[in-house]
């Protein structure tokens, strides 16, 4: 019969072992290691990385015995997690060993694909680029590690004076910095997960942590468990398993969460309960400019943000969010009582938002106006959902507005700045802003746009964007357009690519990424990756050198030399472009050594590569003190804890957009949603994630244990709207918007209890696209579409 | 002759029939109550709700109590059982327990079949009601066994969101829509730990990290060849060290330096 399981173990061990024969893995003697679990002779070696998955940033350690993964354990030792994982991150190892692994260069011919060297695979990109260098764009990922992302980030805006590139955190967490920056001028959550030790109350906006984020929910829970009283108030605008073990359910309309924040600064104003003292001498009060608004906005006194307020009465934001006016008085009540440290949490509800920005902005000004924040359990937590979003995406800047370290493209002191740090010829950054995710597929999947050849790298728009029909899908019918993809399995995007570069992934590559609580963690390659599988970062290097081989200018700085020159100890260049020596020294710390130097500006100051290895990573700013160690900053702004606090205050908001050291508490008014379901399409569309599986499931559904447990999408429907649809639990019925449609089985009493009217579909499924049917508008400023809300109808299929 | 002699098994197998009949009524019965008890249900599910119930017209017929009467009213036909009140099995603390090595091979056979790895928390091997974990300590919080079926109490009974970490079937309505193959291999278990000579208490050969109920695997329901052989004694630790480096304390043993020796000539 089948073969015994010791067999197949020793079998697939011996073919790992002539795999990796010879393997050179890099330096992980000075790595954390520690055996856990096993035999303790089993030869089983152990090392710390963070998980792949969500923005949580646990740590885990990772079993290799004979060059293959076998085990995974939480990491006891990290501040994060302390020794829990979720199901996905128990589950993580799997990831690298799903039976269609990409292992070879792949170049289209017509409806198929060719194996090409990874010589050629270089050189056909780099002549790609060389055609039109200007339309050449990037798409990159909150998945990048931060060297791959600074890489990426140097060739475009360095090397090719080329600002389009972005990544799909353009989609996923543009709002939440634009909330930041217009609130504190700065990126980034000013409190940490330590705040969810000391808080009295846990309020979600729009957000499942229970699933989403369920490390940290169990933070929480485990403290109820302990005995402590810990309220959770969920605002939602579904049933979940956050509501479920929520205290307090409030179930709103969708964009409700607007009113909501309104109705609760209305009170407090017009109570006379706000925190006078904190709000006197640490805030302004801030609108929008009448004509052209911006994200500074302007300056109000108090009497128009009161007046402004004035119409928010609890009566009133109950008929626009549907929560009723006497839980909008009970939440009041808590941000109004000094003695009750209330901790928010918000994820993609409150970002995939047309009033994304206004949202993000309201809810830190309810923190601000309450002087709920700065201190240990009194925080606005904006949550992300991939691993290096923060990292990644923020801080290497790598979108199409933004250089390293907070600087942007369209400052000449900052451009300035980063030829110098670059060593490049003045004038080298384009000042012009570059093509933002939507506008940048818009132009490659319109005849006669401006991006002519797409890279994509580590993430999946052809599941991801909205109103695929519109974003993605015209590129099969334009010959020109060539789109170049990086992956590890088979995607949705794949299927349109015309170059495949088949890549490594996670410990089979050095990295580094940054969490949602400003934790910079890095980790060693511990394992081969398979077959021609190489580096994401090697890739984008070595096709800058070729590059440079072709004669374009940029690939060199001002003194002629290759802009990702790295020499060895003894000073001489080592060719990393050349795949045999691209571990003979360690890039990432070439790299992070090079881009640390970036973060000083913002005070989002990073310690030395070598100082990460000794850790579970570290919050920045990490500043070093007089004896020569490095400090973490759990608490910015907080003279407590922030060294850059000037002496003598609490609280110094020290990249204020008004120059004085404070915050602005904004003040919006409560508009629409641009599509409302109506006679046509009477549904309201929703779309998120599931526990089980982790962005577009193309690493989770590969593992049959996740995948047993949540097998497919399905749309989820109130049994009422059931009813008189005449469909029932599993039967596929068509969910159809003016965008597209898909086909999904029905469950009524699944994971989320919608009330009637509103549908909700998970969008890990690439055999069921829910992004055919959402909708691309967006953020005016974040730019971030709002795929949480839609009008669609449902259509029973069968007769 | 012969009938007088099967007459009194015929009679017992069938009480034992009744009884156990019973039983599974009994819990069947219980747990549906039970569950609508600790779980808290939407408006439109709820079985039990409040209702006025119109006056019968005619009085030729009793009328039938509804279920939303039934639950609390004191004359009912039902009352309302919980798990804690099912029969459960005695056993006798003191008989002599035989470890079976065979069948503790099975055992962890069975074991490895519902996780992916040495370490990897167990999938849940049957339905849950998704939205909720209240349900899953009725029976894994104390334990429960009926016959063969065991339902062990959790090992970890501290950490409560139990859908965190195991992950269930999906809902059987649901077809997979792909064939999922991985090569993943991962770690076994450990067969047995180490003794210092026969008869010494083995050591600890996996991980205790967040575990503190032995008996889950170990006790009188536990898995059949890891039973200890002498479940009164309830302090585990005691006599059996675990290890600290399966437990990740990273902390190297060390002495201080020996006595340095010096040489008569010296």
């Amino acid at each position: 019969m089948t073969m015994p399981a010791t067999d197949r173990r020793q079998f697939l061990k011996s073919a790992a072992m002539a795999a990796a024969a010879g393997a050179v893995l890099g330096e992980t003697e000075t790595s954390i290691a520690l055996p856990v679990l096993g035999s303790e002779d089993s030869g089983i070696k152990w090392d710390k990385a963070p998980c792949r998955f969500c923005g949580t940033g646990c740590h885990v350690q990772v079993g290799v015995e004979d060059g293959r993964v076998v085990a995974i354990a939480g990491d006891q030792h990290a501040d994060v997690n302390k020794g829990l994982l979720c199901v996905k991150g128990y589950h993580v190892g799997m990831i690298l060993y799903g039976e269609d692994r990409l292992t070879k260069p792949l170049l289209r011919r017509g409806d198929g694909f060719v194996e090409i060297s990874w010589d050629e695979a270089i050189d056909i990109a780099a002549r790609r680029i060389m055609q039109s260098p200007d339309k050449f764009a990037i798409y990159g990922s909150g998945q990048w590690t931060i060297p791959e992302g600074y890489v990426a980030q140097k060739l475009m805006k360095g090397g090719l004076s080329n600002n389009h590139i972005d990544p799909n955190a353009r989609l996923c967490m543009a709002s939440a910095v634009t909330g930041f920056l217009a609130t504190y001028g700065v990126d980034e959550p000013a409190g940490c997960y330590d705040d969810l030790d000391a808080c009295d109350v846990v309020i979600t906006w729009g957000n499942n942590p229970a699933e989403m984020h369920p490390v940290l929910f169990s933070r929480v829970m485990d403290r109820q468990s302990s005995g402590e009283k810990v309220m959770l108030i969920d605002i939602s605008t579904r049933r979940t398993r956050t509501s479920e073990v929520a205290d307090e359910y409030l179930e709103m309309l969708p964009h409700g969460d607007v009113a909501i924040a309104l109705g609760i600064m209305h009170l407090l104003v017009e109570r006379d309960q706000y925190d006078h003292e904190f709000v006197s001498r640490f805030c302004n009060f801030r609108a929008h400019e009448s004509g052209k608004p911006t994200l500074k906005g302007e300056a109000i006194s108090f009497e128009e943000y009161k007046s402004r307020l004035a119409m928010y009465t609890p009566d009133y934001v109950e008929q626009l969010s549907g929560v009723p006016a006497e839980k909008i008085r009970m939440l009041a009540d808590l941000f109004a009582d000094p003695d009750v440290k209330i901790t928010s949490l918000w994820c993609m509800g409150m970002n995939q938002h047309t009033m994304g920005t206004a949202i993000n902005t309201l809810v830190h000004g309810v923190h601000l106006l309450s002087g709920k924040f700065g201190v240990p359990g009194n925080s606005p937590t904006s949550l992300t959902g991939q691993p290096s979003a923060c990292g990644t995406a923020r801080e290497v800047g790598t979108l199409s507005h933004l250089l390293p370290g907070g600087r942007l493209v369209a400052n000449d002191k900052h451009r300035a700045d980063a030829e110098r740090l670059w060593n490049l010829p003045e004038g080298r950054i384009n000042p012009k802003i570059g093509f933002h995710t939507l506008k940048m597929f818009e132009e490659f999947t319109k005849e006669g746009g401006g991006v002519s050849t797409m890279w994509v790298q580590v993430t999946n728009p052809g599941q991801t964007l909205p109103n695929l029909n519109k974003l993605f899908e015209p590129k099969s019918e334009l010959d020109d357009r060539f789109l170049i993809v990086s992956e590890v399995y088979p995607t949705a995007t794949t299927q349109l690519a015309d170059l495949v570069l088949p890549a490594a992934m996670w410990v089979e590559k050095n990295g580094i990424f940054g969490n949602s609580e400003r934790r910079t963690q890095q980790w060693f390659r511990m394992v081969e990756p398979p077959g021609d599988a190489r580096d994401d970062c090697w890739m984008t290097i070595a096709v800058a050198h070729r590059l440079m081989e072709l004669g374009h200018p940029g690939m060199k700085d001002k003194d002629g030399v290759f802009i990702f020159h790295m020499e060895d100890e003894n000073g001489n260049e080592v060719p990393i472009w050349e795949w045999e020596h691209y571990y003979d020294i360690n890039v990432d710390r070439h790299l992070f050594d090079d881009y640390r130097r970036f973060s000083r500006m913002k005070h989002k100051d990073l310690a030395p590569y070598d100082e990460y290895v000794k850790t579970r990573g570290m919050r920045w700013p990490v500043v070093q003190q007089p004896d020569g160690s490095w400090r973490e900053t759990r608490f910015r702004f907080s003279a407590f804890d922030d060294p850059y606090v000037k002496e003598g205050q609490p609280f110094e908001f020290y990249h204020s957009t008004s120059g004085d050291g404070r915050a602005q508490i904004w003040v919006h008014d409560y508009k629409s949603p641009p599509e409302m379901p109506d006679e046509d399409y009477p549904f309201w569309l929703n779309t998120g994630r599931v526990l089980e599986h982790w962005h577009t499931g193309t690493m989770t559904r590969r593992i049959p244990q996740l995948t047993r447990a949540m097998p497919s999408a399905y749309v989820e429907l109130n049994p009422e709207d059931a009813r008189e649809l005449n469909v029932r639990d599993g039967e596929v019925v068509r969910v159809e918007s003016r965008r597209g449609s898909t086909d999904l089985p029905v469950w009524t009493r699944g994971r989320g209890y919608p009330p009637r009217g509103q549908i909700f579909v998970p969008f890990f499924d690439e055999t069921m696209l829910v992004n055919h049917v959402t909708l691309d508008e967006h953020d005016p400023f974040s730019k971030q579409p709002d795929f949480k809300k839609c009008a669609a109808r449902v259509r029973k299929i069968s007769a | 002759m012969a009938y007088e002699e099967t007459q009194p098994v015929t009679v017992a197998n069938r009480a034992v029939t009744m009884s156990l009949a019973t039983i599974i009524v009994l819990a069947v019965v219980g747990f549906i109550v039970g569950i609508n008890q600790g779980v808290p249900r939407h408006d439109d599910q709820a079985l039990f709700a409040e209702k006025t119930i119109s006056a019968p017209t005619s009085t030729d017929v009793l009328p039938a109590a509804a279920y939303s009467e039934m639950r609390r009213s004191d004359a009912g036909r039902t009352r309302v059982y919980s798990i804690d009140e099912l029969p459960r099995q005695q056993r006798d603390l003191f008989a002599t327990v035989a470890i079976d090595l065979e069948a503790r091979r099975a055992s962890l056979a069975t074991r490895s079949e519902r996780r992916a790895f040495n370490g990897a928390p167990p999938i849940i091997p049957h339905t849950v009601e998704q939205l909720s974990n209240a349900q899953c300590m009725l029976c894994h919080g104390a334990g429960f066994a009926i016959e063969d079926s065991v339902a062990r109490a959790a090992s970890h009974p501290h950490y409560a969101n139990c859908t965190q970490c195991h992950a269930p079937p999906g809902a059987p309505l649901f077809e997979p829509t792909l064939a999922v193959v991985n090569f993943f291999d991962g770690v076994d278990a450990p067969f047995e730990g180490e003794r210092a000579w026969p008869g010494a208490p083995p050591t600890i050969p996996h991980s205790t990290w967040m575990r503190n109920n032995c008996n889950s695997c170990h006790g009188p329901e536990g898995w059949l060849g890891m039973e200890s052989t002498h479940p009164w004694r309830t302090s585990c630790l005691q006599c059996h060290a675990p290890s600290a480096t399966l437990d990740q304390h990273p902390a190297e043993a060390r002495f201080l330096a020996p006595p340095r020796i010096l040489q008569n000539s010296q």
